[in-house]
């Protein structure tokens, strides 16, 4: 009886930690994906790049002339 | 009283004794940190004198019931060791040999049943008291083990801690864990009104 308790509260351990350990390692992969997009909508909507580091309205003044 | 109620009780009272003086001893040490912390301590109230009734409560508890009060009180040493285990005691030894030379001793006095029981169950209460305490010890500047190693992950180990105390020693166990739940709930009920 002692020994089930001790073996299920050891696998549940270990399972928590191996899902916390693939739960990081995922969402640090997804955020390394998603965050230079996230900056670039963002930087976008504020009417600059960060990759190029160019001003839309110079851009656009450039495009005219 | 039958002679086993009577050993039981015996092994309760020698568990209440040398868990208080773990706790006055630990006071004594933690002074300069609780005071700045603004954390209760026993020291506020019997001033330098709490290393004597620490000691005098171990000799009691020894007086009782040997057996079960000295390696309970040697692991409970070597577990606070271990907590600075880089650090360079009076004895010129770090932390860790302090440790592992006193729970050599226990083991090589007491036998590996007795240590190997006492430090599971200590370890055990270290991690629950890790896990209730996390932001007070957070707020206090210190990183106890729930901060480092996970809440979640505490609280399980020190169920499975547990749970190998008493299958290491079952006779043991009940008695054991009735005086230290105790001493445990008096100190909770006493400190947290505070």
């Amino acid at each position: 009886m002692l020994l089930t308790i001790i073996i299920s509260v050891s696998t549940l351990l270990l399972g928590y930690l191996w899902g916390k350990h693939d739960g990081w390692v995922e969402g640090y992969n997804r955020g390394t994906v998603d965050l230079p997009l996230l900056l670039r909508e963002q930087s976008l909507e504020q009417g600059y790049c960060v990759l190029c580091n160019e001003h839309k309205q110079a851009q656009v003044v450039s495009e005219k002339m | 009283m039958s002679p086993a109620i009577f050993e039981q009780a015996g092994i309760v009272i020698a568990v209440i004794l040398c868990s208080i003086a773990v706790k006055l001893i630990d006071d004594f040490l933690d002074n300069d940190r609780d005071s700045l912390a603004g954390c209760y301590n026993f020291s506020k109230i019997l001033g330098n004198g709490i290393i004597v009734y620490g000691m005098l409560s171990l000799s009691i508890a020894a007086s009782i019931n040997a057996s079960v009060s000295i390696p309970l009180f040697l692991v409970s040493y070597s577990i606070g060791m271990f907590t600075d285990f880089k650090k360079t005691f009076i004895s010129g030894l770090s932390g860790l040999q302090e440790s592992l030379l006193v729970f050599s001793l226990g083991v090589i006095l007491w036998g590996w049943q007795c240590m190997l029981f006492s430090l599971f169950f200590v370890f055990s209460l270290q991690l629950f008291d890790d896990y209730l305490d996390i932001y007070t010890d957070q707020l206090a500047g210190y990183r106890n083990l729930a901060h480092r190693i996970g809440k979640v992950e505490c609280l399980l180990l020190s169920i499975l801690t547990l749970c190998t105390a008493w299958w290491i020693n079952e006779h043991l166990f009940p008695a054991v864990l009735l005086g230290t739940a105790i001493v445990y709930s008096a100190l909770l009920y006493y400190q947290r009104g505070r």
